[in-house]
């Protein structure tokens, strides 16, 4: 890249060699150190590039060999210039066009907040709104790094660190979140055990509470089963009650229902290999599109790209090409018999219950019922039973 | 055959040759690409055949689409589909 960044600024030339000593031609070269490259057999001599200053060198060479040397080529910075010199409306309209970007680039004109899953973004856009972090913002007007941080630190929940950079025309807002750790109740606060689900309970051990319920009895969710607040009784005085971290293991037999509506066909998009490309710029904080950027097709992916135009020293300038590529598809629906589709339902619905239930639950039964809807679908419901321990610890409310 | 001077030099210091005798490198990679050090210039170029000067006699390589990537004073690095390397001594 560099090699070729060099050639073309100092400027070299592709020469054609006529004659039959075209190598012993390129041997006197190398031995003056004369750098030549991309050397090709042509018919009745060679072809090689070779720099502006070891051309001006081969008048003598050529001469010693009895060669014909024929610029074939002319490359370089130095060319490129004469070509244009007298195309003043061009040259005014690049050194425009370099004022265009330099001015443009004291300007904000995109904010990118990267490293935001769980927080709140318009919380942040909003924050960074109106601290002056904006679009069209001049740059020497924007805050402090350190009050940027502590603006965006205190008016969002959950982020531990945060700093703006700027990149030309781009100010890139990094964002830390916190790592929130897990809701564990310690050991001395007083607690209730609840039940996770509703169920019917098997077995129960309790280690410590009170037990406000029995093996067979039947629980809904957030039903108090080991209470932490304990009765003490002691003869001739009043009732107190002594608060404990209630620990409990309780197996009960649940019950869990999903169900969802699925598809008799699957569908594949195959492309036709048409294709259309659209094209919008992005100049100061607004998007241009080009025109003709009408799809017509009627089933299509598409695929967007962006290309950001940056300059040495200055970076982002501001402009920007978005690309969208529009392929169209043709949509076929393969038709699925309802066996195999009750199965993919299956699979589906397994998984989303087992998302919600606790660790070490044995599946005891499952029954799938399904039932069709219109022509094309159909309404499946899964049911399975476990046994499974629905002991949840609740703190005691502030009693 | 008597021995170079240089060639027993190297035999008794353990010097691999073609840095005392200045004789011919070759770096061959598959029959794709030659990697030739200490040559002495070009003869022959053509897309089919290169014969390259050394200092124990003539190399000469055959094949198709034969190009020369890379020629400087003491290396050349020849490109193509190779079919035989020869030497003319």
């Amino acid at each position: 890249m560099f090699n070729k960044f060099f050639k073309f600024l100092l400027g070299y030339v592709i020469i054609r060699i006529y004659g039959k000593g075209a190598e012993r031609f390129l041997n006197i070269c190398l031995r003056r150190g004369i750098p030549v490259w991309n050397v090709l057999p042509r018919e009745n001599g060679l072809e090689m590039s070779v720099s502006i200053d070891g051309f001006l060198k081969l008048r003598p060479v050529a001469k010693k060999c009895g060669v014909k040397v024929r610029i074939k080529e002319k490359h370089g910075l130095i060319y490129k210039i004469r070509a244009y010199r007298k195309r003043y409306v061009f040259l005014a309209s690049v050194i425009l066009a370099i004022c265009i970007c330099a001015a443009s680039t004291r300007f904000i004109w995109l904010v990118e907040i990267n490293g935001v899953e769980n927080s709140d973004i318009n919380s942040i856009m909003e924050t960074l709104d109106r601290i002056g972090v904006r679009s069209g913002a001049l740059k020497s007007k924007l805050p402090e790094g350190m009050e940027i941080k502590k603006a965006i630190i205190n008016d969002t929940d959950n982020i531990a660190w945060a700093w703006v950079y700027i990149e030309g025309a781009k100010a890139r807002v990094e964002i830390y979140e916190q790592i929130i750790a897990p809701n564990v109740i310690d050991k001395k606060t007083p607690c209730d055990i609840v039940a996770a689900c509703d169920g019917v309970i098997k077995k129960m051990t309790v280690k410590n509470g009170e037990k406000k319920l029995k093996e067979g009895d039947a629980v809904s969710a957030g039903d108090v089963i080991v209470s932490g607040k304990v009765g003490v009784y002691k003869a001739e005085k009043p009732e107190e009650y002594i608060y404990v971290h209630s620990m409990a293991e309780v197996e009960a037999y649940t019950t869990h229902k999903k169900s969802g509506e699925y598809k008799l066909y699957y569908e594949t998009r195959t492309p036709t290999g048409k294709n259309k490309r659209c094209f919008a710029v992005e100049f100061l904080g607004k998007a241009f599109n080009f025109p003709f950027s009408k799809v017509k097709y009627d089933e299509y992916d598409t695929e967007e790209r962006r290309h950001e135009l940056s300059v040495p020293f200055f970076g982002y300038t501001g402009i920007a090409l978005d690309v969208i590529e529009y392929d169209e598809v043709t949509v076929n629906r393969e038709p699925l018999s309802i066996e195999t589709a009750v199965e993919f339902a299956k699979n589906d619905l397994e998984e989303k219950i087992s998302s919600n239930l606790t660790p070490l639950s044995e599946l005891t039964d499952e029954n799938i019922e399904y039932e069709k809807t219109d022509n094309e679908t159909i309404k499946v419901t899964l049911s399975m039973k476990f046994i499974q321990n629905i002991a949840t610890e609740q703190p005691l409310s502030g009693e | 055959m008597r021995k170079r001077f240089s060639e027993t030099i190297a035999d008794a210091w353990g010097v691999p040759k073609d840095v005392i005798m200045n004789i011919p490198r070759l770096t061959i990679s598959g029959d794709k690409e030659i990697y030739i050090e200490n040559h002495k210039g070009i003869l022959v170029y053509t897309d089919r055949e290169i014969r390259l000067s050394t200092e124990i006699g003539i190399i000469r390589i055959r094949g198709k689409n034969l190009v020369i990537d890379r020629i400087r004073l003491e290396d050349v690095r020849i490109s193509g589909t190779f079919s035989g390397i020869e030497y003319q001594i």
